[in-house]
């Protein structure tokens, strides 16, 4: 016994918690001070957007800047909903991420029971597995013409389905190897119990697996729909007026407008709040999704 | 590593196999393998979409040739690997820290935790904007505060090797806390029983971390290089905001020249020779990342 | 003005039916005072004034007698009304009290009742141009108008790819004249319309009309709005306006108090904004990108000087500079931390220069054209609307048009947007002609565009790196000068112009 570990003894008594003790590893007063430091980085931030949208624009075009602003108003959001059309924006984003969600989800579960549980020849499987696996690689700009070209000659464009069938295909691969270490966690005696009662592969997936991944299926959701919601590029390209999210209507501030810092404040909010309000309820399964894509690659 | 379990194959489950792949198949068949192919096709043939009646010509490997004699894509090039050489070691190096910084179950790391979820989640548009506003000379409160500090106000985005800090600033701040979670979480895989035994040996904390989560933990965090480092070259939406790729071409990145190239000047052959370039280069450090991380798993068993 | 005018008019198809009589104003309504019969049966009036039949009619063909006095500068146009709405007074004239509205006849109202047309624009002004014009074009004909509209930075390819895949998307597009060579072949050929329709093409301004709307012997679009590229200065600062770019330099560095945060010149140095700013020095110093037939003489004297030129101006503006837009170096004009402005001054200037709530230097500024030093050219910004041969509804479309680019929409534009007008008969209404604008109208015919052709985004890209690397310091003056000169050969090589077109402009 160490100095250390006596010390711990002392202060927590029995229960030695082994965490703690490692994670002082750059002292104590060091792990406070970073924290902190961690903690206005990226709060402070967000409080600047948050009293950005609500100033006067007196205020957030003074020098030097206000930091805490004693008056405020709501013209902001209203400009930015009439002017600047955001409430179709939003509603176009909306859309996009939850359809493209529910279309993940059901063709990604049905192809990662497959993968998993189904009769295939060896050669397929690992030949769609490893498909999948590049596909995450390339940026999604490169193909950006043909498939644009694609879409117009299926007279797809400006319509949000354009967007949901390209997003829906770049969130599949990292949903099929997520689903797919999930399903294989459902334990080999129930299905093979699910069989002896007679089910063929479909009640299977549906009555049993499926129910018994929800948390995963869960994580997968939401990681689709955060990354969908973000999106931009595609948005940018395959879009004109009528299915504009709201990523493109603010990255359309910057460009010509100059700065109109007021409506942009505002925007940044109501791009980042829905998202916000989504993560808050499910964290865990944000962060089990998150972390099961880098640990189980 | 998928172990497929074969239960009872009887036709129609073998039926169903093949139909439950199918909605996938088509999807991706539409919107991913019929591109590429496409792409790969123009790849080797000259066609400017911009010209009326265009038709792709073949030109055999022109287009692959002149990308090595392209002034503006090695600056591109040049760009996009020093910010991946900033960027990425920052994040690692922060990430890390943060995450031992919170492996224990305390309150206090639980809420910063969750307030590590925030940047992740943003858009990198929103996230753009937001510094764009925040570095700005005049109006900008980083300045604002640099001058309270005593430290000069400086020109962030207007002077070349600055706007460039100040991508990789950006990224760091929105990245950094998605590398803390996802190492936060192998941490946390590593089970009690060795985290005790360690410091019943009588080590200090640091020596706890060199020699024992370290270790455990460096597969994951050669994945983590990994996907930063794809990541790093694939940087679009925030330098389109932050600083339009200026100022003079000091912020151009790869995305943008082969946005620029396919969407602007419409040079549709060249850029899919640029894009199989791209991929191929992609799959390639892919690849030696997994080849590396398997030969670690294999020595820590 | 005078205008002597003899009416005799020949009304529907069959039979001819004179609407004058020659001896009273029967069958006209007319205001006191206004018009007049002479004693050889003309009616007269001395100035714009309107004159309106009694009866209303349906399709017809006017037949006119018009006898001008010398001096005489424009015709009266005879205006066709959607029945119900009251006239406008013509421009220029003291707003008159409109007709009371009459009931509706069936035949002329609502002419594309039901329709929709898409309409595409460049941001703010154009665009709330557009939207103004489209309540009007609902109100008369009945077809929604709607408008679309991009940053000028992703307008060209959103506009590019639309049109030359032939989707139809847009019925009404708004190109700018540099762009004009590259969608010629994608857009309809406006003259015969125009010749069908017996629409006035002589009002705009033929250098603005050959450089933004005219390509190749086809009339692709025509002008709507344009502005030579002129910079604003504070005359309380600068007494004489300097004639070449060695004397602006020098004031610029007399006037330059950087403890007081004062610049003697404001420039809007991002990418896109600077090649401007580089190519009317170029120009103005007599520098050429190649000679009428297409070969390359931007490796030049010139271009040194005048890129050495810019670089030296950076020294005298705002350290930030190299990150403005158009909106943050006007502003920085207007809040008077500036004595000269290069922004383009149309977007905000003129709009706001004298508006106390906005700007700080009332009363104290003014335009002027670029230093003459040799050439005197300047750039000319263009802007012409067309209709792309795919568009679903060319009829209501070519009407979109006209309404558009009409004298009295124009003046409108003018007053609430400051849009200028490329027509004639615009620079001479008073209120133009006592505006702040007014010395931008002889720069219209010294104004010139690089490249039309197709090649020519690929050219203007290509100036764009070459200049900002320099600017800031990134490229030296060689690298500069040959990456320009190696790309511009690439270009033509790859996108070589049409035979037969030779290089009109620089």
């Amino acid at each position: 016994m160490t100095n250390g570990i006596a010390r711990q003894r002392k202060r927590h008594g029995a229960g030695f918690d082994a965490r703690r003790y490692a994670s002082c590893f750059l002292g104590r007063p060091a792990r406070l001070a970073v924290l902190t430091l961690t903690f206005a980085l990226i709060a402070f931030p967000f409080y600047w957007l948050a009293t950005n949208a609500f100033k006067l624009p007196q205020d957030y075009f003074s020098q030097p800047p206000v930091l805490f602003p004693t008056r405020g108003t709501l013209q902001n959001f209203t400009e930015v909903f009439t002017k600047y059309q955001v409430g179709r924006g939003l509603v176009n984003s909306i859309l996009i991420a939850s359809m493209t969600t529910v279309l993940t989800l059901i063709s990604g579960a049905l192809a990662s029971y497959s993968l998993t549980n189904g009769i295939l020849p060896r050669r397929t499987r690992r030949a769609l597995m490893l498909w999948f696996l590049v596909q995450r690689l390339y940026p999604a700009i490169v193909f950006a013409v043909p498939v644009f070209y694609v879409i117009s000659r299926l007279r797809l464009m400006d319509s949000i389905w354009a967007l949901i069938l390209m997003n829906t295909s770049f969130n599949i691969p990292l949903a099929i190897l997520l689903l797919v270490g999930f399903y294989q966690d459902v334990p080999r005696e129930v299905e093979e119990q699910a069989v002896l009662d007679g089910c063929n592969l479909f009640q299977r997936f549906f009555y049993i697996a499926t129910p018994m991944v929800a948390p995963g299926l869960a994580a997968v959701g939401i990681l689709t729909f955060v990354f969908t919601w973000n999106e931009f590029l595609y948005a940018a390209i395959l879009t004109i007026f009528k299915a504009k999210p709201l990523t493109v209507i603010i990255a359309g501030f910057i460009t010509d407008r100059g700065l109109i810092w007021g409506p942009m404040a505002a925007m940044g909010c109501i791009v980042v709040v829905p998202v916000l309000l989504v993560i808050w309820g499910a964290q865990k399964f944000f962060i089990s999704g998150l972390s099961a894509g880098a640990l189980k690659e | 590593m998928l172990i497929p379990r074969q239960i009872q194959n009887t036709f129609s489950d073998r039926m169903l196999s093949w139909a439950f792949l199918l909605p996938v198949v088509a999807i991706l068949t539409v919107t991913a393998l019929i591109p590429l192919l496409y792409g790969v096709y123009l790849s080797f043939h000259e066609y400017r979409l911009n010209i009326p009646g265009a038709r792709p010509a073949f030109i055999g490997l022109r287009n692959y040739a002149s990308l090595f004699a392209d002034p503006f894509l090695r600056q591109s090039l040049r760009n996009n690997l020093l910010f991946a050489g900033l960027a990425v070691p920052l994040e690692l190096a922060l990430g890390l820290t943060l995450a031992m910084l919170l492996c224990d179950a305390g309150k206090l790391s639980r809420m910063l935790t969750t307030l590590l979820l925030i940047p992740t989640i943003i858009a990198p548009v929103a996230a753009g904007t937001l510094w764009r506003m925040m570095l700005d000379r005049t109006y900008g409160v980083v300045n604002y505060l640099a001058t309270l500090a005593g430290l000069p106000a400086v020109a962030w985005l207007a002077h070349p090797f600055l706007a460039l800090l100040s991508v990789v600033m950006v990224d760091v701040w929105q990245f950094t806390p998605f590398v803390a979670i996802l190492v936060l979480s192998a941490i946390k895989g590593i089970p009690d029983t060795v985290l005790e035994a360690a410091c019943m040996d009588g080590a200090s904390p640091w020596q706890v971390f060199r020699h024992v989560i370290l270790p455990m933990i460096s597969p994951v965090l050669v994945i983590v290089i990994m996907i930063r480092m794809i990541d790093a070259f694939k940087v679009f939406d925030t330098v389109f905001v932050l600083t339009q790729g200026g100022p003079g071409n000091a912020t151009e990145m790869l995305p943008n020249y082969i946005y620029r190239q396919g969407i602007r000047f419409f040079n549709v052959g060249y850029t899919s020779a640029l894009a199989v370039c791209f991929i191929i280069a992609m799959f390639l450090a892919s690849w030696i990342f997994l080849h590396l991380r398997n030969r670690m798993l294999l020595r820590s068993r | 003005m005078l205008v002597v005018m003899t009416a005799l008019a020949v009304c529907g198809f069959s039979k001819s039916e004179p609407l004058f009589n020659g001896r009273d104003f029967a069958g006209w309504r007319v205001e006191p005072g206004s018009w007049a019969i002479e004693p050889d049966g003309v009616m007269r009036a001395d100035e714009d004034r309107i004159i309106r039949t009694e009866e209303r009619f349906g399709r017809f063909a006017l037949d006119l007698d018009l006898k001008f006095k010398k001096g005489a500068k424009a015709a009266p146009e005879p205006e066709a009304t959607p029945v119900g709405r009251p006239v406008p007074p013509p421009a220029g004239s003291p707003a008159s009290a409109p007709a009371a509205s009459e009931p509706a006849s069936p035949e002329t109202a609502r002419k594309h009742e039901g329709k929709t047309i898409t309409v595409l624009f460049m941001s703010s002004v154009y665009a709330d141009a557009a939207r103004e014009t489209a309540r009007r074009f609902e109100a008369a004909t009945g077809c929604k108008a709607e408008v679309v509209d991009f940053p000028y930075v992703t307008l060209h390819e959103k506009e590019l790819l639309d049109i030359a895949t032939d989707s139809g998307t847009y019925d009404v597009i708004s190109i700018a004249c540099q762009w004009d060579g590259e969608f010629a072949p994608f857009m309809a050929d406006l003259a015969p319309l125009a010749e069908r329709d017996q629409y006035d093409l002589s009002d705009f301004n033929e250098n603005v009309f050959k450089n933004a709307g005219k390509w190749a012997g086809k009339t692709m679009g025509l002008p709507h709005a344009n502005t030579p590229y002129v910079m604003a200065y504070r005359t309380d600062l600068v007494p004489e306006f300097p004639a070449t770019w060695e004397q602006y330099l020098e004031i610029c560095k007399k006037l330059t108090d950087k403890s007081r945060g004062f610049y003697g010149t404001s420039v809007p140095g991002l990418k896109e904004q600077l090649n401007g700013v580089w190519m009317i020095r170029h120009w103005s110093m007599g520098g050429r990108w190649a000679d009428e037939n297409w070969n390359l003489t931007i490796d030049s004297p010139e271009t040194r000087r005048s890129l050495e030129h810019l670089k030296q101006t950076l020294e005298y503006a705002d350290p930030a500079a190299p990150a403005w837009g158009l909106q943050e170096s006007i502003a920085a004009f207007l809040q008077g931390n500036a004595a000269f402005c290069e922004a383009w001054p149309t977007l905000g200037v003129t709009l706001d220069g004298d508006n106390p709530q906005k700007s700080k230097i009332v009363g104290k500024w003014a335009l002027h054209e670029f230093p003459h030093d040799k050439t005197g050219k300047t750039m000319l910004s263009a802007w012409d609307v067309g209709i792309p041969r795919g568009a679903k509804n060319q009829g209501a479309a070519w009407d979109f048009v006209r309404m558009y680019v009409s004298a009295e929409s124009q003046l409108k534009f003018f007053e609430k947007f400051a849009i200028l007008s490329p027509r004639k008969s615009f620079w001479r209404q008073d209120v133009v002609k006592n505006s702040k604008s007014a010395p931008m109208e002889p720069a219209l015919d010294r104004a010139v565009v690089w490249w039309r052709i197709s090649a020519g985004t690929v050219c203007e890209t290509a100036v764009r790196d070459a200049v900002a690397s320099y600017a800031t310091g990134q490229w030296d003056l060689d690298k500069a000068v040959s990456y320009m000169k190696t790309e511009f050969q690439k270009a033509l090589a790859a996108n070589p112009p049409e035979p037969g077109i030779k290089n009109a402009g620089l």
